[in-house]
């Protein structure tokens, strides 16, 4: 029954001083709470977008959902037009293709460096990977073409000095150009550029691709084989089921998925996560000493109005649960303000211009569980910063409160 | 309330404001305390209304001692057994004339709001304000908002209503309305009042004076021989 009335006393005098009271007050608390809110939820998303952007560029242009390669000792997996057909059959595959290096060093006039080139058929690479879709300069590999090679932007160079791997590229190669390289056995072989790719991730962007039929002219003794079979999972299938699905085709392989392949950049993401962390109890300290200044210069205000209520008979407890009422109320509007701003008007802009990091571009991710998780931690810092200055002032004697002493 | 002193004490400085004062009312009077500034006025009614405590000596409320009671009591009775007008307007500026009367009544846990909301509006009738129930504070003269103040005290039908210079920050004829408002509630419904003053113009409303001066009663009202209802002190 007491409990009862101090709650709707309390909930009675919250909405009247929110909805009669300083609106400028209110307002002002309400925009910070949402500016905080944002701040609280900005960078774990970023590092999110920066872990996922990684995670892709790795599936979709370096190692795909499943890398198959020779097992310990092996150098090359053999038969591999047959294998590929079983994998390609097997359940939860979308495409497969595979990869055989063949040269080791490409040179353009004075520029040369140590950059393998691997033999593909471009049809199915193209099916497996999305650099034949990034070209910036020329054209794709044609299946026949014995001659022609394509280059990452890394490699050519293409006279970008803003590459941060211009320096080591090979500077002002450009489709049409003859570039020299050094195959397998030591031989040289000229091709011509045909096209520059940029995937803006310098795992990729420093590879170079050349047709099977000119590894087959050029090499035939390596025809039918492969250093790399890599697999595109069809839609909803796990990387757990993409392997159980092709393990068994043959014995003897290794098989890697792109969790395993992130596993090499995890210290990267710890110490994204460490400075989330930091960021988060800064943003949460900012929220809490601001919950604290407006909710003690209110208390200030309204100290002898306080007393007032204390000497009439007004419980305590009901005076308590206002101003928390109040300050919980004010944070959950900055709170949803906040996070409509955020995934109708900060998401979609990022989306639309996402950051340039050194692994490609990034956009923002929502993540449903650390956003609720950051608004019960957000407005329980509300509750507390507003109780304490609260509970002081219910605590002193009712003359000082009202005498102001 | 029984041989009871005050002392105030700021850091190392007492001061004292009561000395061994000893004074009995009783049901339905209407008791003013004079005095001149300083004279311990204030904080004796402050000490009847248990808003705050004695150094030393009792309270007794209705036979029972209260000067002890835990602060949650002391609000309770506060609450449901007296009644409080502040010298300055003390209403809260957010809520409406009726919404400040019938706070108290919603406090006290009562479950029907249309009863105590209905008992507001009575009591701003009574006090002459019916058609100012939904102006807020800033919207009400000086007066008018001391008149809401009184409603505010009756709303949890008190058995005593203590006010403390309820006619010091009002003009003559304001004054004089708020004091014929009490004068009216105390003889139509019977509850006690005790009220402080320092305008000699105010004892005639009283039943009974109580002169204060440094703190001790130094005289007896004109009426002091024949208190109404037989109390004394």
């Amino acid at each position: 029954m007491r409990l009862l009335a101090n709650i709707r006393v309390a909930a009675f005098l919250a909405a009247r001083s929110l909805l009669r009271g300083n609106a400028g007050v209110s307002l002002l608390s309400i925009l910070m709470m949402a500016v905080i809110f944002i701040s609280v939820l900005f960078l774990p998303s970023l590092i999110s977008g920066a872990i996922e952007a990684i995670t892709t560029q790795i599936t979709s242009t370096t190692a795909s959902d499943l890398l198959i390669s020779p097992g310990a000792g092996a150098q090359i997996i053999t038969e591999k037009t047959a294998y590929l057909d079983e994998v390609r059959a097997a359940s939860g595959v979308a495409a497969a293709t595979s990869t055989l290096r063949i040269g080791t060093e490409i040179a353009h006039g004075s520029e040369s460096n140590a950059w393998g080139v691997d033999a593909i058929d471009p049809a199915s690479y193209a099916a497996v990977f999305t650099s034949p879709g990034h070209l910036v300069e020329g054209t794709y590999l044609d299946p026949d073409d014995t001659t022609g090679i394509l280059l990452g932007v890394d490699i050519a160079g293409a006279d970008d000095t803003t590459l941060r791997a211009y320096a080591n590229s090979l500077k002002t190669v450009h489709p049409g150009d003859t570039v020299e390289v050094t195959l397998a056995g030591g031989a040289r072989a000229p091709f011509t550029v045909r096209g520059i790719y940029r995937n803006y991730f310098p795992l990729s962007d420093a590879g170079a691709f050349v047709t099977e039929a000119a590894a087959a002219r050029l090499l035939p003794q390596s025809l039918n084989t492969a250093n790399r079979v890599y697999v595109k999972a069809a839609a909803g299938t796990t990387p757990d089921q993409l392997v159980s699905a092709v393990t068994g085709i043959r014995p003897g392989l290794k098989y890697q998925t792109p969790e395993q392949l992130t596993a090499a950049i995890q210290d990267q993401i710890d110490t994204f996560d460490l400075i989330n962390n930091i960021m988060r109890v800064i943003s949460l300290l900012v929220a809490a000493i601001t919950v604290f200044i407006v909710t003690y210069v209110d208390l200030a205000a309204r100290r002898r109005q306080i007393g007032i209520e204390r000497a009439i008979g007004i419980r305590s407890g009901a005076i308590v649960g206002s101003y928390l009422i109040k300050a919980v109320v004010t944070a959950g509007i900055g709170i949803l303000l906040g996070l409509a701003a955020f995934v109708l008007a900060i998401i979609p802009y990022v989306a639309a211009h996402p950051f340039r990091f050194p692994n490609g571009p990034v956009a923002l991710v929502f993540d449903p569980r650390i956003t609720a998780q950051n608004v019960v931690i957000l407005l329980l810092v509300a509750l507390f910063s507003a109780l304490i200055p609260t509970w002081r002032t219910v605590t002193m004697k009712i003359l000082d409160a009202i005498w102001g002493t | 309330m029984e041989n009871v002193s005050k002392i105030y004490r700021l850091g190392a400085i007492s001061v004292p404001a009561l000395f061994e004062v000893t004074l009995e009312i009783a049901s339905g009077e209407m008791v003013c305390i004079m005095g001149k500034s300083g004279s311990g006025k204030s904080t004796l009614l402050r000490q009847l209304s248990l808003i705050d405590r004695p150094s030393a000596g009792r309270i007794l409320l209705h036979g029972q001692e209260v000067t002890h009671l835990a602060e949650r009591h002391r609000t309770l009775l506060r609450l449901s057994s007296l009644g409080y007008v502040f010298q300055e307007y003390a209403l809260i500026p957010e809520l409406t004339a009726r919404e400040n009367v019938f706070l108290p009544a919603m406090m006290l846990g009562e479950a029907r709001a249309a009863a105590y909301r209905r008992r507001a509006h009575d009591l701003l009738e009574q006090v002459g304000l019916g058609e100012r129930a939904r102006h807020r504070p800033r919207e009400l003269s000086g007066g008018e908002q001391q008149r809401v103040a009184i409603a505010r005290a009756l709303i949890n039908s008190p058995t005593i209503v203590f006010a403390d210079e309820p006619t010091a920050n009002l003009d003559s004829i304001a004054g004089a309305t708020v004091m014929q408002t009490l004068t009216r509630l105390n003889r139509d419904t019977g509850v006690t009042i005790v009220f402080v003053s320092h305008d000699p113009d105010d004892g005639a409303y009283a039943s009974r004076l109580v002169h204060l001066g440094d703190g001790r009663l130094i005289d007896l009202g004109p009426d002091a021989d024949t208190p109404a209802a037989g109390g004394a002190w």
